[in-house]
């Protein structure tokens, strides 16, 4: 016995070594940022991420217009009226708010300011099928931390901040198995609470360890539960698509279809503060944010 | 030359992989061409460039994907390894063989993965991960190879001959 192992000695000792690396690497770098020398490699990468891209969006509006000619024509039309029904909007909105402003000095209100944002293009996706992130062309400079909250430009939810560069930061995607955050039932007569993550195999998100009794239905919408100090109340997730019972019926689970479609991601809004504390849920507060206005036009 | 070759050409597709097939060339399945221009210099260069190739490409696709940062790099490094030590037993002149490399090279590659995260298989079964993801990628990959390497095996022997 003594001799194998004299014999592979090396053999032995680089497999004891590769255990040990991999426990680390399970026990270390779930949760990692990026330490300055990677940052520093992400950062050189990423220009020619960005050349691709532009690239691959030309030749995409390119091609479109010469192969679907007709419908580019059609579209073109429809957004010629549409432009002139938002003039029209416009100036309505123009009043309104100019009366709106009246009103709040004559009341003395404070101007409401939803969240700090910070804009920013999607420039690459995941390069493995076991993880779904994109990056983004903001970072530390920007005032982008590890930690936010990512939303799309209409104010769904998207994702939160997982790994920051100086100029660049990387996405962890709702979908993704990893991202777990606190879901409510925004009906008033249910806000029950529950636990929304995305899975492996599948674009829908998962509700779990709802109460078997909570009041939860077909086409319900998710909002974030704000219970967490670290993530706002009430943006949009998605809407329930089917609940069952979970857990031999000691709890109930939901399947949700995301707003936001994940698969098609340009340009996103980075929260990069929410401490104005504001409950978007509640029906009297006037402290709506744009987006979520949007949401109900649609 | 034939290295910076291997490096222009392995950027060249990872930015690829990472932006224009990201949504996924077949169905959802997002293609490994790191893997592949990992595997290609293993079967035409040896185990020790197939290991430090495994590394630089394990590296570069830890720092642009989500999971365990690391995984990546000993999975290639190993694959990357193990499969320099066939470049005496393969014929670097037949077609067919590299693509059968690359089919099995992905299965191994991609079950190492699984296996060495821990947090992997509290979300999906072995079963359902070879059915859903690990098979049709190592399709997918065996495909890309069978169209790519020819152009590479020819650049690379170009280059070997002209001794740069």
């Amino acid at each position: 016995m003594l001799n194998f192992i004299k014999k592979y000695q090396k053999l032995f000792v680089l497999l004891v070594l590769l255990l040990i690396l991999i426990r680390i690497i399970n026990v270390a770098s779930l949760d990692k940022d990026y330490n300055l020398v990677e940052g520093v490699i992400v950062d050189l990468i990423t220009p020619s991420f960005r050349i691709i891209n532009s690239v691959q969006n030309w030749l995409e509006d390119s091609t479109k217009v010469v192969l679907k000619y007709q419908q580019v024509k059609e579209e073109n039309e429809e957004l010629r009226q549409k432009i002139k029904d938002l003039n029209y909007y416009q100036n309505k909105l123009e009043k309104i708010m100019a009366q709106n402003q009246k009103f709040r000095e004559l009341l003395n209100f404070k101007e409401y300011v939803p969240y700090d944002l910070v804009g920013a293009s999607v420039i690459s996706h995941g390069a493995d099928n076991w993880s779904k992130t994109v990056m983004i062309d903001q970072g530390k400079r920007d005032g982008v931390r590890r930690n936010m909250l990512v939303i799309a430009e209409n104010g769904y939810l998207v994702g939160r901040i997982n790994r920051v560069t100086n100029r660049t930061a990387q996405v962890l995607l709702l979908s993704d198995p990893t991202f777990v955050i606190g879901g409510l039932v925004q009906r008033d007569d249910s806000r029950d609470l529950g636990v929304v993550k995305g899975q492996l195999e599948d674009e829908k998100l998962l509700m779990e360890d709802l109460a078997w009794d909570a009041d939860i239905e077909e086409d319900d919408i998710i909002v974030t539960s704000g219970l967490s100090e670290h993530y706002p109340r009430g943006l949009s997730l998605g809407k329930v698509m089917s609940v069952s019972p979970d857990n031999y019926g000691l709890t109930q689970k939901a399947e949700i279809d995301s707003f936001a479609d994940l698969t098609k991601l340009e340009k996103v809004l980075v929260i990069t503060d929410f401490s104005t504390k504001t409950d978007l849920l509640s029906p009297t507060s006037d402290n709506y944010p744009e987006f979520n206005e949007q949401k109900e036009v649609e | 030359m034939i290295y910076l070759f291997y490096i222009i050409f392995g950027l060249f597709f990872f930015v690829c992989q990472a932006l224009v097939f990201s949504r996924g060339l077949v169905g959802q399945i997002t293609p490994d061409f790191l893997l592949i221009i990992v595997m290609i210099l293993s079967i035409n260069h040896g185990k020790t460039a197939g290991g430090v190739a495994g590394f630089l490409a394990g590296f570069l696709q830890d720092l642009f994907s989500g999971g365990l940062f690391g995984i990546n790099i000993i999975v290639k490094t190993i694959v990357g390894f193990s499969v320099g030590i066939l470049k005496k037993e393969v014929y670097q002149d037949s077609l067919l063989l590299p693509p059968l490399v690359l089919f099995c090279a992905t299965v191994v590659n991609q079950i190492f993965v699984i296996l060495f995260s821990n947090y992997l298989l509290r979300f999906v079964t072995l079963e359902q991960a070879v059915e859903g993801v690990i098979l049709p990628l190592a399709i997918l990959n065996a495909g890309i190879t069978l169209i790519i390497y020819p152009f590479v095996y020819k650049v690379d022997s170009y280059l070997t001959d002209i001794n740069l």
